[in-house]
């Protein structure tokens, strides 16, 4: 079923390839900002306890994952 | 005095002339969530110290603070971390995720005295029109309980048409605000890209996401805006700009305002009962002063591919954070690390999530990129252009908000295109990045609300605030409260 859904959905989008965009612009982001930097300051920012409460596990102040290597 | 009943800013007039505490305001809304959301289904969780929080607002006022809206009650869609409390994004993945900080608008709102009542269902991660995607339960329409409230904001709007909330805040992206106002017959606007800060809202397509409020009429919805725009320097694409007072000025008419109805919005289906209500709605907009004529918005007929390209290729790109490593759900059979991965999103994410990951990822893949993500980006420029060229001659814009009333619940699950046609109307809007509203405009034939959409300049909400204020005080449609069946 997922097949054949995103099989309309892409034929539903191919009405793009109607327009002639030769020559327009992309539009990524409509605000008229870029690269927007900031000070390098030190800011109060989460403890190591708050970064980790909702890993789904953790040992010794780490985030957990199973192993990597058979 | 049915507290329930009271507009936002007679609940805050009432509560600063002492008439009324935060407390009895509260719990009367809390009682009202008991009564009726057995049947709506608003809500994902009740803040279980509203109550709380509420007498320690009342000390405040006591002590001399106050504001706008000291004391009301608010609730808020489920994809906006308030430190504290589960944000779950309606999805199996942030089932058990408590946020451990404050989204900017809650921070804000938190500083301007509002008291939260609870986190609202939605579809999950805003993905949909109608609550059905919601991995927990899908939220009913006030109107017609067989039917669905819109989404993805569908929990905020059926709890402020419901009288369980004052206020609610939601998320648009490419109608989600607009599209379940319209489907419960109150108001909602979508603010203007780079408005309202994004920091602390779950992200589902960033370059189309915003925050905006919901209410039961436009004043209302004015203080809300009010309490949560402005710039954010969390936020890199939050403008910094003068905040504008979206109250002043709201009385001041249409009087020579310039309407445009634009021609592709309406000729598709003349005999549709939401576009005969906006044609209508036309008409009192010209009696009161202002100026309605037709315009062209030539591309609207690819809004919605540009959409499914941009949003599934942006969401893809914010999904991959739900590994399972760092927070939400994990499945726990895994082998090893892939299987993890596969396992814990298999797992975690709803159909409609996975369906659009999956397209999102093939559109902006090599070989595909350019004509499809690029080809997409650009269209978006042509559809940009459209709203420039129309706003230069005129103020705003009027078209209905949906193809139809609210649909019937099942109606749609199982035709992803037939879905994203209910937002056929809203999607342009976040692609040009402009504001828009949802007002009451009528009722269908069968009782269901219609809306229509009233769509400005950037950063000119107060304008189409004006003109929403002024239908609102020539008709009587938003007076008229769901019966809650």
């Amino acid at each position: 079923m997922l097949t054949k859904q995103l099989g309309d959905i892409l034929q539903f989008v191919e009405k793009l390839g109607e327009l002639n965009t030769d020559g327009v612009e992309p539009t990524y982001s409509v605000v008229p900002v870029s690269n927007v930097m900031r000070e390098d300051e030190e800011k109060p920012s989460f403890t190591q306890e708050q970064a980790l409460s909702n890993a789904p596990e953790k040992d010794m102040g780490f985030f957990k994952i199973p192993k990597i290597m058979e | 005095m049915d507290i329930v009943n009271l507009s936002a800013f007679e609940l805050a007039t009432a509560i600063k002339a002492k008439k009324l505490s935060s407390k009895e305001a509260t719990s009367a809304f809390l009682k009202r969530i008991e009564e009726t959301d057995g049947t709506v289904k608003s809500f994902l969780s009740v803040n279980t110290s509203a109550l709380k929080e509420a007498e320690q607002r009342d000390a405040e006022l006591a002590s001399g603070k106050s504001g706008p809206l000291y004391g009301v009650p608010v609730a808020i869609k489920d994809n906006m971390c308030l430190k504290g409390s589960k944000t779950t994004c309606a999805s199996k993945i942030l089932e058990d995720f408590t946020a451990p900080y404050d989204a900017t608008v809650i921070e804000r709102l938190k500083a301007q005295g509002v008291v939260f009542l609870g986190k609202c269902n939605m579809d999950e991660f805003a993905m949909g029109s109608s609550t059905e995607n919601s991995a927990f339960h899908t939220t009913t329409n006030p109107w017609d309980s067989s039917r669905i409230p819109g989404g993805s904001s569908g929990g905020s709007a059926a709890a402020v048409a419901s009288r369980q909330a004052p206020l609610a805040l939601g998320s648009d992206t490419g109608g989600s605000i607009r599209q379940p106002a319209a489907c419960c017959g109150i108001v909602g606007l979508k603010p203007t890209y780079g408005r309202v800060s994004r920091f602390g809202l779950v992200a589902f397509a960033s370059s189309l996401d915003q925050i905006g409020p919901f209410a039961r009429n436009t004043e209302d919805c004015a203080l809300l805006m009010n309490a949560v725009s402005g710039y954010d320097p969390k936020d890199s694409t939050s403008i910094n700009r003068d905040s504008a007072d979206h109250t002043a000025g709201l009385k001041d008419g249409v009087k020579g305002m310039r309407i445009g109805l634009p021609s592709e919005y309406f000729e598709k289906d003349p005999s549709a009962e939401g576009v005969k209500s906006v044609l209508e709605a036309a008409k009192v907009f010209e009696k009161l002063g202002a100026k309605v004529e037709k315009v062209s918005l030539p591309h609207t007929d690819y809004c919605l591919a540009v959409y499914y390209i941009i949003a599934t290729a942006e969401a893809s790109s914010n999904l991959a954070r739900y590994d399972g490593v760092h927070y939400g759900f994990r499945d726990k059979d895994a082998k090893n690390l892939r299987d993890m991965y596969n396992k814990t999103r298999g797992k975690g994410f709803g159909s409609e999530v996975k369906r659009r990951i999956m397209l999102g990822t093939y559109v902006l893949s090599a070989g595909y990129y350019d004509a499809y993500y690029l080809k997409a980006q650009k269209v978006r420029t042509l559809i940009k252009r459209d709203f420039e060229n129309v706003f230069k001659n005129f103020d705003l814009i009027l078209t209905p908000t949906t193809p139809t009333p609210a649909f019937k619940i099942g109606e749609k699950v199982s035709d992803p295109i037939q879905m994203y046609l209910s937002d056929i109307f809203t999607i342009s809007v976040n692609l040009a990045g402009v504001p828009g509203v949802s007002v009451p405009c009528g009722f269908s034939a069968g009782g269901l609300p219609l809306g229509l959409q009233l769509i400005g300049k950037p950063f000119e909400e107060a304008a189409m605030l004006r003109a929403a204020y002024a239908y609102e005080q020539a008709t009587d449609w938003h007076k008229r409260m769901a019966p809650v069946k």
